[in-house]
């Protein structure tokens, strides 16, 4: 388990909306906590994907994409606030992310 | 049953990114053949190709957003920005109406997904399924409009443009659809098409001078030249596009499909089923020989095909072949593969919509018992009502596609 710091929330909060303004081409001044997904950037899931590859890379998580899976399937991530929360979540309980 | 006419075009050649310039430099005869650069070709036998220009990089950063970018193929790029000039091109908007009436019918082999990046599995990519999926033409299509009739991939090889207007046409007339986006896309120039198609001696080895290896009909041909590309078609009923005012550029009466049921790469002796499948297309399309005034060949450079393409056309046409036009576009685009059938109907479009007839470049001596006009070396004006689109494919899958001045 990784203790999660206000200065990790931050540094992760930039990075998921630097990541979704980049990959999108939106100005990363545009996407705050409530910005939808699908609606608002017209994102794909897929993308969720490819960030959560590049975070298990990044902060060396031991956490298989399917367990990812589980828990998206009753809590979605919909907003770009509920992706940070989720990778919050990733890089503090990894393969134990509480259900 | 609904007359189906064409309200929109877009090309993305290796004559031009846009159907202007591609089209001005197909009738001023300006090769699009040179070295491949898409890949290092030391140790290929086979150094040249039609490639698309390099300022496509810049218009497809433009046209599509990173995300969906990065989820297609080139041969996907090139037939979505092609997609987006031909629906441009027709005005129709697709946001009003019943989008249940509004279709896909894309002719592909498949995406042309390089095979060593398909293969490099130990690098994650979430895109990987999706770039590889034949049906991503037509897929990614009905997300951008939102089309929710019937959108679907047709594969016939070098004829798979011909089958997918084919289909598309059956939808209007049918009365099921109102509008279906047609045509195909390919772009094969890979290393593993250029050794393959190399390695059955179908290509071209003239290494040295690039833009005259492609020589539909003359004596001195020895294989085609790959080239890439899209070319994509509106077809709409008539009513439609007359109830909107749309420019309508030529109606397209229902192509002829046959197979030739012989071998796998080769044609029928003396083009017999080639010769069957454009006497079907004039059957079907309600011409005389004598109505017809241009065929844009499938005309490959190769030895065979040329040979028998003209003997068929000589067969089906009779005392009025003499007095056609027949031109092979190829001669400057090179063979676009699956994307051929597409690129040659908006060209031939192009002649009923202008009056000019594309010349055959680099035909210099034709086969001595051919008694056809191969329109050699130069555009040429002339009134055109009917032109045959032909594209015949390994496989034997054979179509032709009757284009009509409409009145």
């Amino acid at each position: 388990m990784t203790e999660i710091t206000n200065a990790m929330k931050e540094e992760v909060s930039s990075f998921v909306k630097e990541y979704f303004a980049d990959e999108c081409e939106v100005e990363i001044s545009g996407i705050n906590d409530g910005t939808l997904i699908i609606e608002d950037l017209d994102g794909d899931s897929l993308m969720f994907l490819s960030l959560l590859e590049i975070i298990r890379q990044k902060y060396d998580v031991d956490v298989e994409i399917k367990t990812i899976g589980k828990r998206l399937m009753t809590k979605p991530a919909e907003t770009i606030g509920d992706v940070v929360d989720m990778v919050l979540l990733v890089i503090e309980y990894g393969e134990n992310i509480p259900e | 049953m609904e007359r189906v006419v064409i309200t929109g075009l877009g090309l993305v050649s290796p004559l031009g990114v846009d159907l202007k310039s591609s089209w001005e430099n197909c009738i001023n005869g300006k090769s699009g053949v040179g070295e491949i650069t898409h890949f290092d070709t030391s140790g290929f036998k086979i150094k040249i190709a039609a490639q698309i220009p390099s300022e496509f990089e810049d218009i497809v950063t433009q046209s599509i957003k990173k995300r969906i970018r990065k989820q297609m193929t080139r041969s996907v790029q090139v037939y979505a920005v092609a997609t987006q000039m031909a629906v441009e091109d027709s005005g129709f908007d697709f946001e009003t109406g019943d989008s249940e009436r509004y279709g896909a019918a894309i002719g592909a082999s498949g995406t042309d997904y390089p095979s060593e990046d398909m293969s490099n599995v130990t690098a994650f990519d979430s895109g990987r399924i999706v770039k590889s999926m034949s049906n991503a033409f037509p897929a990614w299509t009905s997300l951008q409009y939102g089309l929710t009739g019937p959108t679907f991939t047709v594969s016939t090889a070098c004829s798979s443009g011909g089958y997918a207007m084919a289909l598309a046409f059956d939808q209007i007339a049918m009365g099921l659809c109102d509008v279906m986006i047609s045509g195909a896309s390919c772009c094969p120039i890979l290393p593993e098409f250029i050794a393959g198609f190399g390695d059955i001696q179908a290509m071209s080895e003239r290494n040295v001078s690039p833009e005259e290896a492609s020589c539909p009909f003359d004596v001195s041909r020895d294989g085609f030249v790959m080239g890439e590309g899209a070319g994509v078609l509106i077809l709409e009923s008539e009513t439609s596009a007359r109830n909107r005012g749309a420019h309508i550029y030529a109606e397209v009466r229902r192509p002829a499909l046959l197979g030739e049921a012989y071998n796998i790469v080769s044609p029928r002796p003396d083009g017999v089923g080639m010769a069957r499948c454009m006497e079907t297309a004039l059957k079907q399309a309600g011409l005389n020989t004598s109505d017809v005034d241009y065929i844009n060949a499938h005309g490959t450079s190769t030895p065979l095909n040329d040979a028998y393409e003209a003997k068929a056309i000589m067969s089906s046409f009779g005392n009025d072949a003499g007095k056609l036009a027949v031109s092979s576009t190829k001669s400057v685009t090179g063979h676009c593969l699956a994307a051929a059938g597409g690129v040659e109907a908006v060209l031939s479009c192009m002649t009923l919509e202008t009056g000019v007839i594309p010349p055959t470049m680099n035909l210099h001596e034709q086969d001595p018992d051919v008694g056809l006009d191969f329109v050699p070396m130069e555009a040429r004006n002339a009134k055109v009502d009917a032109v045959l689109s032909n594209s015949f494919a390994f496989g034997g899958h054979n179509s032709v596609v009757p284009f009509i001045r409409y009145e």
